[in-house]
């Protein structure tokens, strides 16, 4: 017979420390930001906010930090205005921080522009490793 | 001695669908949901998207030529999804405002070739990929 657990909590046995996730892990922190006019943060875990550094130029903070600055990120950047335009995004030369991570988006290589800065309008994020 | 729970489903009390768990360095605690990819899709079936492995995934649509939708069997709460693509070799992955676009129960994307043109995923490439996550209704 299927078994159901009620628990609002889970820790490990000491009770200070995670719980393993057998073979599996969650992501810690994700984010989808609207570069364009004032920046907006249109759905997030784990994000206190973003701040708009420039021209695709954007920071995405955390509530809760991770633990080091070599956990695994996903980005990416598209223009939703324009139906389909799938556009960069990447790193900001040392812009991964425990608490915040700096990104820039802009125009692909392949597109008119190609390797320039530019305010996207869909640019999802997520964050994978161990928080502090 | 490690201790080892073993259960089918877990549930919150408060609210079922909000467990919270401690991280790794025990400094702070948060959502065990929020945390978990609720739809991916992996296909190598280049012209079709018929799945090859899927998660929360009920069929795809294959609405032209680079233009796969993918439907999901648990409907999202909202259409704020946040989602990453992989179009593969040569292939750049999109969402798409057409084909119904971003909807609860649907996400239609929009597969762009180095010629800056609709295509389906490159004979040499690998196949199409996509993660969804957001909360789930």
């Amino acid at each position: 017979m299927p078994s159901v657990l009620n628990v609002d909590t889970l820790t490990d046995a000491a009770g200070t420390g995670p719980v393993t996730l057998t073979k599996q892990e969650a992501i810690k922190a994700y984010g989808m930001v609207d570069g364009t006019g004032t920046i907006n943060l249109i759905t997030s875990f784990n994000a206190s906010g973003v701040t708009d550094n420039g021209t695709g130029d954007i920071t995405f903070s955390l509530t809760n930090s991770m633990s080091n600055t070599t956990y695994m990120f996903m980005i990416d950047s598209h223009n939703e205005n324009t139906g389909h335009s799938a556009r960069n995004a990447t790193k900001y030369t040392g812009g991964q921080a425990a608490g915040s991570f700096r990104f820039v988006t802009g125009y692909t290589n392949n597109t008119s522009g190609g390797g320039t800065a530019y305010d996207e309008d869909f640019n999802p994020i997520a964050l994978m490793g161990d928080l502090a | 001695m490690a201790s080892i729970l073993k259960v089918d489903e877990l549930r919150g009390i408060a609210s079922a669908g909000d467990i919270t768990v401690t991280s790794e360095g025990g400094a702070a605690t948060q959502s065990l949901q929020q945390g978990l990819a609720k739809a991916w899709i992996f296909t190598t079936d280049k012209t079709a998207y018929v799945p090859t492995g899927s998660f929360n995934v009920s069929s795809m649509t294959d609405n032209a030529v680079g233009r796969p939708e993918t439907n999901f069997t648990n409907s999202f709460n909202d259409t704020n999804i946040v989602g990453s693509f992989d179009g593969g070799y040569n292939r750049l992955a999109t969402n798409y405002t057409g084909d119904g676009g971003i909807t609860t129960s649907s996400f239609a994307h929009y597969l762009i070739s180095t010629a800056s043109s609709a295509a389906d995923v490159a004979s040499t490439g690998v196949g199409f990929g996509a993660s969804y996550l957001g909360d789930l209704a």
